[in-house]
């Protein structure tokens, strides 16, 4: 029943929600219902007549005549007057929704005419006030507008005197400027006065010319002019403030391409001080014996005053390398760096010609210092093998101070390419290797140069030993010591320094590019070594060779292979050396002789050997198809024939000094005057002119006897040698002379006398040219006498018997 | 092998040697012997190159030894004898220098006889072996004594310049070059030839110096027209022919560059004598030709080696 309920009163709400709705609509005037309902069939539910009442009767096809005579032929009465109850309540209902309706919205049709008449007056005057307002603001406008163009000539006006204010503020620092300028010169700030004229310069520039502006231009002109004179002048002094100095000048607006050689000559300046000041050191490092002690306690002290070398550190080659690369590289590299931000690229070629010449004095100077230092290890080690020198201060190095300047090469050669990309012009690799290679080319010549003079200074020792002895009788005992002193020492030297350059290899990496050609090059230094010192050899006595002969082209110019290793001690050879060839004993000649015979015989096997064991398989090799750089047959050959040539010179010196005594003894022969003319008994010559014929006819008999021939390693040769040459100037001699019969006579028993001493000298077929001479004298003394009358050989014997009795007659004989 | 010298043989002994300057192109010398006891004679010999012979162009007899001729500078027909030491013509016919022992003197030659002009007594130069004229000054003249050069002024007769020690022994000879003036060469008994520039004084250097003789050099000479070419002769029996293209000769710095220069120098030596050679001259119509004169005798013409000749003409 509740639901029965429910649904009713729903179906109530429904209902009249439904009659609302078509009110409206119909208020509208929207006539078309949705809702074309067919008839509702009477079949339908209990309720449904209810719906079917309501719905039909709101629907478009519903026919109250069909409907009211349906219900009055279905329906009782009962149901009937309930309908009519329920239908007039229904239209008392509508009647009351109608009223409501009617009275709810009339106010508001009221009041919505209302505000749409309210509105259509409004916008009406809207549109004037509009209008109005244009009008307004357009004179607004207006006025504005002319307010504006009124004031912008004033704010014109306002603002050139502002521009005219700041101008003439301007102007006052202007005027101001030759003042400022001035104190701040006075006061030595250069910058500050830089500064102020480079802000004045434009105005100047522009109005300079003009009324006030002129002296004002003109005084600050000077000012600046001076002021580029001070910085210039500062520039010059003060080295180390170029760059700003150069700064300011570019400022003043000074020609800077002017300052570019003053720039590079300050940066020179200052380069070469450095290189200066590396040079006053050098001597501390070299500490070799050239150098004095003091020298060497000076250049320690600048050492220790501008590069900061504590006191009781040693400066050792290496240090000093890396000193002197430190100060001068980076002030080089400086230089070009400054210069490029400097200058641009204008005027470049002034500074690769100025950097040059500084790379260049460096190079030299670390060449020179290097060398030298080279030179000293070099002497000292040979002074130290050979014991007779005392060398300077410095200790021998056992490597012949091959580390210690491999060091120094390695610093270089490392540093130097540094600078390559600065200044690429200066090809500063390739020099720094060219300075590599020299200077072990020189160390290598220096330590065999070394090795020579040693020879050469115990040589010249043995000589002064000779000569000291020269009034005595003097015996072979210095020559066979100093003999054994020179083969020593040029055996073990040779050795040593073979050993010690082997240290170069070792360190391959300072020889850079170059090590390929080391050994070639040390072989090569051997060989000229053991040649020029063949050649010293000859030159030390004076021995000349023969030009254009195989020695000679053998032979290295003797002047320029020691020349720069001996420096300043020995650069006076040549001539110099014109001297001690005169006062060499003959018995040095016999020296060196032997000396080069140990030269050919042994110290070339043991250099081979020595060769061969330090650099096993290499040397020649460089250039494939070159000859080996020491070729051991070339210097035995030229030793061979060098000790020969000596030995020649050597016979050549005694037979001069036989000569000069010879001539010394014929000359009272000429005299006449003498015991042999009281010999009674003469052997004539049946005819001069056929005794002439005679040795002619003689002659052609006898073999050609050569009187000059070669000279053998044999005392006996040696001495047949100096006995002939002796001979043949008594020869010379006699045919000067016009002798009487007296003197023939002495000198037949002065050749009488001698053959028997000559006699043990001539064997062989040296005798037979002595013979042959001794004849000669005895014809010469013939030829050249007024009275060519000889004695009788039984009557010489007789006169040379009792001579021997009585030394006195001898005596008054000759 | 070295082509043979063409030989000629005197009777006696000889050592003075000269080349005759005057007349045609011919190679002519004059030979003079020296023989104490036996008349001596002075040979006019004359080359012929075509037919290499050596004739006998004319013969005189002669007193006394010959040790130095002096052929006339411009007539053939007249020469001068010396018969101890040196003299020397100067190319003025008119003049002449005599040296000996401690002694300089200066002639005048006229038609009527010589008349001495001048007499100078160096008394310690008791060694004046040999002089020669300056080519290109007739006023100085070179002398040499003992180991010592000497220049001399001739007008005042004096001592200019002296060169100490020339030689470490006697000096032989010296000549001067005919084309570069102060250009000379001096041979000693030292068996070494040396060359000097006669400029630089008392101090003067050598300015190179050959050694291809073993005994004492007794003759060294110029050629009259190339100066490179040097001829000497020694006691040693040969004579050395010397080639020295790189001789600078007179300039001042030339000693280093001589020394060097000295090391180029080709020497070649012709061993046709065997004695003494005392004499060499030069040809005076052909500058390839030269003589030389040994003790025994023998004189020899000989050439010098194309390979040298083409060196120098080429």
């Amino acid at each position: 029943m509740a639901a029965a309920e429910q649904r009713m009163g729903g179906a109530m709400a429904d209902v009249k929600a439904q009659r609302v709705r078509d009110l409206l609509s119909s208020y509208y005037g929207n006539n078309d219902d949705a809702a074309s309902d067919t008839p509702e069939t009477p079949s339908e539910t209990s309720r449904a007549p209810s719906k079917h009442t309501a719905g039909g009767l709101d629907s478009l096809n519903f026919d109250a005549d069909r409907y009211l005579s349906q219900l009055l032929r279905q329906a009782r009465l009962k149901a009937l007057m309930q309908k009519h109850i329920e239908m007039s309540m229904e239209i008392k209902t509508l009647d009351s929704d109608m009223q409501n309706l009617v009275y709810e919205n009339y106010n508001k049709f009221i009041s919505a005419t209302d505000t749409i008449r309210a509105m259509k007056s409004n916008v009406g005057n809207m549109d004037t006030s509009m209008a109005s307002l244009k009008e307004m603001i357009e004179s607004v406008a207006d006025r504005s507008g002319a307010v504006n163009a009124k004031l912008q000539t004033r704010r014109d006006h306002i603002e050139e005197l502002s521009q005219v204010r700041s101008l003439l503020q301007k102007l006052q620092a202007v005027f101001e400027l030759p003042k400022q300028l001035k104190v701040a010169i006075d006061a030595g700030a250069l910058e500050v006065a830089v500064n102020s004229y480079a802000d004045a310069a434009p105005l100047l520039k522009r109005y300079g010319h003009k009324g006030a502006f002129r002296k004002v231009a003109a005084e600050s002109g000077e000012c600046a002019k001076r002021l580029t004179a001070l910085l210039r002048q500062r520039l010059v002094q003060n080295n180390d403030e170029a760059a700003e100095c150069i700064q300011m000048v570019r400022k003043l607006g000074g020609p800077i391409e002017s300052l570019q050689e003053d720039f590079l000559h300050c940066m020179q300046k200052r380069m070469t001080g450095i290189l200066d000041t590396a040079a006053g050191i050098m001597p501390a490092v070299l500490a070799s014996e050239s150098t004095s002690a003091t020298a060497t306690a000076e250049a320690r002290q600048k050492a220790e005053a501008s590069w900061g070398v504590a006191k009781d550190q040693t400066l050792t080659l290496h240090q000093y390398a890396v000193q002197l690369d430190q100060r001068f590289l980076s002030e080089l590299s400086q230089t070009g760096a400054l210069f490029s931000e400097l200058f641009g690229s204008s005027g470049r070629a002034q500074l690769v010609k100025v950097t040059r010449s500084a790379f260049s004095e460096y190079l030299k100077l670390l060449r020179s210092v290097l060398e030298g230092a080279a030179t000293g290890y070099a002497r000292s080690s040979a002074g130290a093998l050979s014991g007779s020198r005392n060398t300077g201060n410095v200790e021998a190095p056992k490597d012949w101070g091959a580390g210690a300047v491999a060091e120094a090469l390695h610093t270089i050669s490392t540093d130097v390419p540094r600078i390559h990309s600065i200044l690429p012009e200066l090809s500063a690799s390739d020099r720094g290797t060219e300075l590599v290679e020299k200077v072990v080319r020189h160390h290598i010549s220096a330590c065999f140069g070394s090795l020579e003079s040693s020879a050469v200074a115990l040589v010249e020792a043995a000589g002064a030993k000779l000569s000291e002895g020269a009034g005595r009788e003097t015996s072979a005992q210095p020559l066979a010591q100093a003999h054994t002193e020179i083969t020593t020492v040029l055996a073990r030297g040779l050795k040593a320094v073979v050993r010690a350059l082997k240290g170069y290899q070792q360190r391959q990496w300072s020889l850079l590019s170059w090590q390929d050609v080391f050994v070639d090059r040390l072989q090569g230094q051997l060989q000229h070594m053991l040649l020029s010192l063949l050649s010293r050899f000859l030159q030390l006595t004076g021995t000349a060779v023969q030009a254009g002969s195989e020695l000679a082209k053998a032979l290295p110019d003797a002047g320029t292979s020691t020349v720069d290793t001996q420096d300043a001690s020995t650069s006076g050879r040549g001539s110099g050396e014109g001297a001690d060839v005169v006062s060499q004993p003959p018995g040095v000649l016999l020296l060196l002789a032997r000396v080069c015979t140990f030269l050919e015989t042994e110290a070339v096997v043991q250099v081979m050997e020595t060769l061969a064991s330090t650099f096993p398989g290499q040397g020649g090799g460089s250039g494939g198809d070159q000859p080996p750089a020491f070729v051991a047959g070339t210097v035995a050959r030229v030793a061979g024939a060098t000790s020969s040539r000596l030995l020649d010179e050597y016979v050549a010196a005694q037979g001069a000094r036989l000569s000069l005594t010879g001539g010394a003894a014929g000359a009272p022969s000429t005299a006449g005057g003498g015991g042999a003319a009281s010999v009674s008994t003469t052997q004539s010559y049946a005819s001069p002119s056929g005794n002439a014929m005679e040795r002619n006819v003689a002659r052609l008999f006898t073999d050609h006897v050569s009187l000059f021939g070669e000279v053998q390693f044999t005392a006996a040769s040696i001495l047949a040698a100096v006995t002939c040459a002796g001979l043949k100037a008594f020869v010379e001699m006699v045919r000067l002379q016009t002798l009487n019969r007296a003197g023939m006579q002495q000198l037949q028993l002065d050749v009488h006398y001698l053959r028997p001493f000559l006699r043990r000298h001539a064997s062989g077929a040296e005798g037979a040219a002595i013979h042959h001479l001794l004849d000669e004298v005895v014809a010469a003394a013939v030829e050249r006498s007024t009275e060519p009358q000889l004695l009788d050989a039984a009557l010489m014997d007789k006169i040379l018997a009792s001579a021997k009795r009585s030394p006195a007659d001898m005596i008054d004989m000759t | 092998m070295p082509e043979r010298g063409v030989t000629y043989g005197l009777k006696y002994q000889a050592r003075s040697l000269a080349a005759v300057r005057a007349g045609d192109k011919r190679s002519r010398w004059l030979v003079g012997t020296v023989s104490l006891r036996e008349e001596n004679e002075v040979q006019l010999l004359q080359y012929d190159p075509d037919k290499e012979t050596i004739e006998l162009a004319a013969s005189y007899q002669h007193d006394h030894e010959i040790w130095q001729l002096l052929p006339h500078p411009a007539e053939a027909a007249k020469l001068l004898t010396v018969r101890n030491r040196g003299g020397q013509y100067s190319a003025n016919p008119e003049s002449l220098v005599s040296l000996e022992e401690g002694n300089i003197r200066t002639w005048s030659l006229q038609a009527s006889g010589a008349k001495m002009t001048a007499d100078s007594s160096p008394g310690d130069m008791t060694q004046l072996w040999a002089g020669c004229w300056n080519p290109f000054n007739q006023q100085t003249f070179y002398t040499a004594d003992a180991n010592n050069l000497q220049v001399w002024d001739l007008r005042s007769l004096k001592v200019v310049a002296e060169v100490q020690g020339a030689h470490s022994a006697p000096v032989r000879d010296v000549d001067s070059s005919k084309q570069r003036e102060h250009l000379l060469i001096s041979a000693g008994d030292d068996a070494k030839v040396r060359y000097w520039d006669m400029r630089q004084g008392s101090k003067a250097q050598p300015l190179a110096e050959t050694s291809t003789h073993r005994h004492w050099v007794w003759q060294a000479r110029f050629n009259p027209v190339h100066d490179q070419l040097v001829l000497s002769c020694s006691s040693d029996a040969l004579v050395s022919l010397t080639y020295n293209p790189g001789l600078m000769g007179p300039s001042p710095s030339g000693q280093q560059k001589g020394t060097s220069a000295g090391q180029d120098a080709v020497s070649r030596s012709f061993d046709d004598h065997e004695e003494s050679v005392y004499g060499v001259a030069w040809s005076h119509g052909d500058p390839w030709v030269f003589a030389s004169l040994s003790y025994d005798g023998r004189f020899v013409v000989n050439k010098v080696p194309g390979q040298i000749k083409y060196k120098i003409l080429i």
